[in-house]
């Protein structure tokens, strides 16, 4: 097998694995979309692991192509679906004027959508617990940050945002 | 059955297992010189990208020159191997410095822990004023959004006044009509 052949088998694996995740996506809710694109993913890795694994040579490479290309789509869609930049495009394209003032924006991205939705959204996937008023960090949060901070270490990271 | 994979051509092994051992010598190289540090490290980070992906174009002309084999193969080695390049840094390296340095819900979760350890009270508004403090409040992430709005051709600013640029718009109906395709809303 040369090159090509496994650049034609990624490509099929790939678009047949879009074409279910589209599927999916329609006939199931918005919730979860990370978790269902990973989940779909893996399968799609194990089964085209399991068709390399009959030939004569197992395909690292071709399976490194495939999970890094589906992890790529992965992202680009979580960027729609997540980006404050391109909400706030959106927000400029729905304005009958066509221009919005620096001001104006603050109506699309303020502390009520950006803090409150954020802290009501890792309260709901377990991160926080908020009681009386008070914020408190849970276990999971807590294991996150050790890798957080291990990271900003690594790649010596002194200022955020 | 072999687990590491060889290809039956020589041009489109170095093509594949250089790519590698480029993006293992840029990766090493941003840690020793701790150049993801700073506040707008991105543009230094992608500099350095690029110019080892120079190199490595230069070792795979000069390897292809040698061998005298210049074909179909050694284009379709090349196009993989820039993507195993490529993909390495903005799949992986570069995902993992934005998300410890640039995410809002990784931003908040470390400012909370920051406000645990110095025994203040956590709720909204102290929150709120901590991250303002630090410059990574929502008005700063607002004022930063809208700077990438206009760095990335989306918008063009004029006088504090943001006007949709032609890409802009297209950049909207392509996301749009990918969102209804898969029937999702944006969050």
């Amino acid at each position: 097998m040369n090159l090509l052949n496994t650049v034609q088998i990624v490509i099929i694996s790939l678009t047949c694995t879009i074409l279910v995740h589209i599927v999916i996506c329609r006939i199931t809710s918005s919730e979860k979309f990370m978790l269902k694109g990973l989940l779909l993913g893996i399968f799609s890795t194990i089964t085209l692991g399991t068709y390399f694994s009959k030939l004569e040579r197992f395909d690292v490479i071709g399976l490194y192509l495939f999970f890094t290309a589906w992890l790529l789509y992965l992202m680009a869609f979580i960027n729609l679906l997540n980006s404050a930049t391109l909400k706030m495009l959106e927000r400029l394209y729905l304005e009958p004027k066509d221009f919005l003032y620096s001001d104006d924006f603050k109506f699309v991205f303020n502390e009520e959508d950006g803090l409150k939705t954020r802290l009501s959204a890792m309260e709901s996937n377990g991160f926080i617990s908020q009681t009386n008023h008070s914020i408190h960090l849970t276990a999971k949060a807590q294991f996150l940050l050790k890798i957080v901070f291990f990271l900003r270490k690594i790649f010596s990271i002194d200022q955020v945002g | 059955m072999t687990f590491l994979f060889y290809y039956r051509n020589p041009i489109e092994n170095f093509s594949i297992y250089s790519s590698f051992v480029f993006f293992l010598f840029f990766a090493l190289y941003v840690l020793v010189k701790k150049t993801a540090s700073g506040r707008n490290s991105y543009s230094k980070v992608n500099r350095i990208h690029q110019k080892i992906f120079l190199l490595y174009l230069i070792s795979f002309f000069s390897y292809i020159l040698i061998k005298k084999e210049i074909n179909i193969s050694a284009l379709i080695g090349l196009l993989v191997g820039s993507f195993i390049y490529f993909s390495l840094y903005y799949v992986y390296f570069f995902s993992l410095i934005g998300l410890v340095k640039k995410s809002i819900s990784i931003n908040i979760l470390v400012s909370i822990k920051e406000l645990e350890l110095q025994k203040r009270p956590i709720n909204e508004e102290n929150l709120s004023a901590y991250m303002n403090a630090q410059k990574i409040g929502i008005g700063d992430i607002r004022e930063s959004r809208l700077q990438q709005m206009t760095n990335l051709g989306f918008a063009t600013l004029d006088d504090s006044k943001y006007q949709i640029s032609p890409f802009g718009k297209l950049v909207h109906q392509v996301g749009t009509i990918i969102l209804k395709t898969w029937n999702q809303k944006r969050l």
